[in-house]
């Protein structure tokens, strides 16, 4: 059984005559222990998509008209308040863009962090989780907390963060946004989730940092043995954590491929349209390379194909009816007829 | 399990905390310290008023109504306490010459509860002799000591503020931080309820309110409805500023991942959007409780909040509204003063406060 399945989920924003689609059909699995990734451009879905798997999306405005959502089996979509509560922090955790607006400005990161295991790993009660029960050998497991401080500080060592003693007792604000994201993944791993959802964990942040935030998501993963999804606009830092690709546009997937063959040969237009324009630092002096057109607004989707206007290959036929998401080669689904 | 190599250089001071350097930026306006400095006094005192008061606040003296202030003088190193009589009875004191009774310190007199818990008998100063008695603020028209009074009454008035302001914005922010956290129509409805108390004058408000309140209270009855009644207005403005900030907090990326730590709404609204409206609503309090303050002296002296023989500086001004009174014994307004400074001092304070929070100045 995968860790996630994601099927055929649909969801609007709004709801009759006003409802805008965000979310048109994504199917997705995340199996134990893998890296996937979600690419595509501001306001495509991803981070939407991201979120309706705790049902973190407000309701209202947002609509599932559609579709599952099994962790570990059982559907989120269905799920009551307070088991979402649990699986949120629990059995997913999240890690978002910016650090700086992730905790809360006015209390100090230690008592944050154990915000986290109060909620999750109260201290004298076992370490239960109705999602993982009845699976002994779970690597994660382990006796119960006697003292907060002790985790906390474990925590912030195990994500690099120097002489955590006493960082115990700053403000956000007196960390610069590398630690503060160090702080933010200490925090969603202070549960041990099965997956952790990393939305952009690295945009706000500057190049050097990025690469170690990076390392640091890998090497966790494959210490903890947790799944990543991680959300990127950043087509460069796929190739070194991701098992397997999805490319979304305007609510779709697009492409699903593994990492390193997508890269290899992309076979979707967007997806080679994506792939060209990441800046090179060789090769002299030519133009950038950009997508011509914009992203159709949600809720003005073209007829058919929604790349088609912006698409080189595109034909006449393409508006006529959206494509389906076929698997063309093993393991790698296209959305477009055309694709060779 | 070994650890991910750290990024830097192990930096191990003590940072200041926002309050600490809140605490630095205020320490700079000096007015403002002395409106704390004046408040601070000013609730010492009436902390200590049995102690500090030379007589209890019931105790009349029938010889001498309406009685000038009445101060100790020198003589050579000790201070003495002269005695003045009635001319014709028409309350006019003369000094008696030579007749005077020295001024003691920390002796036994009337009995009251240090703190409101422990039974004592010494005061700070007095004569220990009721035919030389010490008016420094004069008596009022029952022969009663306006000075005693005035620091009982403190006890009332002061008091009154503070706690009216805990009740009053305590209820405010849940209900403000619950009205703009959800939004939709549990804010439509709490706002348009918020609005209603608000379009309604305070005065009729608190006189209707006065009289949904059976009549023959005790005075502790009396205290606990003023601070109800001023609660009852008070909430509304405060609901509705922190609903306007939460609603702009509740946008902010640490509420989704509390959200996404599996917090429930009410915590999230209680330990991340409200801490953050703590600078606003500090400020707000200081400059919101000379609101309190002045309407339990505007029901006092209207006559329908602390009764007679307890002393409020409400209640105190209602014997100041007779002109001729006011004319013949002004000492009769000293609660006026008191009144005057201690809102005057809220204010300062209150400025001082509002200036260290806003950091971008």
């Amino acid at each position: 059984m995968n860790l996630l399945e994601i099927k055929n989920l649909k969801m609007d924003f709004g709801t009759g005559a006003d409802a805008l689609r965000a979310v048109d059909g994504v199917s997705l699995t995340i199996g134990a222990g893998e890296t996937v990734c979600l690419v595509g451009e501001s306001g495509c879905g991803k981070s939407v998509t991201a979120l309706s798997i705790a049902q973190l999306v407000p309701m209202p405005p947002a609509n599932y008209v559609g579709g599952e959502i099994l962790l570990n089996g059982r559907d989120t979509l269905k799920m009551s308040n307070s088991e979402l509560r649990g699986i949120r922090g629990g059995v997913v955790s999240y890690v978002f863009q910016e650090p700086g607006a992730s905790l809360n400005p006015v209390f100090r990161i230690g008592n944050q962090i154990k915000e986290s295991l109060k909620l999750h790993r109260p201290l004298g009660a076992p370490f239960s989780d109705p999602a993982r029960s009845g699976d002994a050998n779970e690597p994660g497991r382990r006796p119960a907390l006697q003292n907060y401080n002790n985790e906390i500080i474990r925590l912030l060592k195990l994500v690099g963060i120097p002489a955590p003693e006493s960082r115990i007792r700053n403000y956000p604000f007196e960390m610069s946004g590398g630690m503060q994201q160090r702080v933010m993944i200490a925090m969603a791993l202070a549960s041990e989730p099965k997956l952790l959802v990393a939305d952009e964990p690295t945009t706000a942040l500057d190049v050097t940092i990025q690469a170690q935030i990076l390392e640091l998501l890998h090497d966790l993963k494959q210490r903890l043995g947790m799944a990543i999804l991680l959300i990127t606009h950043n087509l460069g830092i796929v190739g070194d954590m991701a098992d397997r690709v999805a490319v979304m546009y305007a609510g779709q997937i697009v492409e699903l491929s593994p990492a390193k063959e997508l890269l290899r040969r992309p076979l979707h237009p967007y997806t080679k349209a994506l792939i060209n324009s990441v800046p090179k630092l060789a090769g002299g002096a030519s133009r950038l390379s950009a997508i011509p057109g914009n992203v159709p607004r949600i809720g003005n989707f073209p007829p058919g194909c929604r790349f088609a206007p912006r698409c080189p290959i595109a034909r006449p036929e393409c508006s006529n009816a959206i494509p389906e998401l076929v698997e063309v080669e093993a393991g790698r689904w296209v959305r477009c007829p055309f694709w060779k | 399990m070994n650890e991910a190599t750290p990024i830097q250089n192990p930096t191990a001071e003590q940072p200041l905390s926002p309050w600490q350097l809140f605490w630095r930026r205020l320490k700079r306006r000096r007015i403002a310290m002395a409106g704390g400095m004046i408040l601070i006094g000013l609730y010492l005192v009436a902390l200590f008023a049995g102690f500090i008061a030379p007589y209890h606040f019931e105790r009349q003296d029938r010889d001498r109504f309406f009685h000038p202030l009445l101060w100790p003088k020198l003589s050579g190193f000790h201070l003495v306490v002269p005695r003045y009589e009635a001319g014709d009875g028409s309350f006019v004191y003369h000094p008696v010459a030579g007749d005077t009774k020295p001024l003691r310190f920390f002796l036994r007199g009337d009995k009251y509860k240090l703190l409101g818990l422990v039974p004592a008998t010494v005061h700070l100063f007095g004569t220990g002799d009721e035919n030389y008695p010490v008016y420094l603020l004069g008596t009022d028209q029952f022969g009663r000591d306006v000075l005693s009074r005035l620091l009982y009454g403190s006890q009332i008035s002061l008091s009154i503020g503070i706690i009216g302001i805990l009740l009053s914005f305590t209820f405010g922010m849940m209900i403000g931080g619950i009205s703009g956290y959800f939004g939709g129509r549990t804010d439509t409805v709490i706002m348009r309820l918020c609005e209603l108390i608000m379009s309604i004058p305070a005065l009729y408000l608190i006189i209707s309110l006065r009289a949904t309140f059976p009549p023959g209270m005790s005075s502790a009855q009396v205290y606990a409805m003023i601070v109800i009644i001023l609660s009852f207005i008070g909430w509304a403005s405060m609901a509705r500023v922190i609903r306007g900030m939460t609603l702009s907090l509740r946008e902010q990326q640490f509420v989704l991942a509390a959200r996404a730590l599996g917090q429930t709404h009410l915590k999230v609204i209680m330990r991340h959007i409200l801490p953050n409206t703590f600078s606003y609503v500090i400020v707000a309090a200081t400059l919101s409780v000379p609101y309190y303050i002045l309407g339990e002296v505007v029901l006092s002296f209207l006559g329908v909040g602390i009764q007679e023989p307890n002393a409020s500086w409400g209640n105190m001004l209602t014997a100041a509204q007779n002109t001729e009174y006011l004319r013949n014994y002004p000492w009769l307004l000293a609660p006026g003063a008191a009144i005057f400074v201690t809102v005057l001092a809220f204010n300062f304070l209150g400025d001082g406060l509002r200036d260290a929070a806003d950091t971008k100045s």
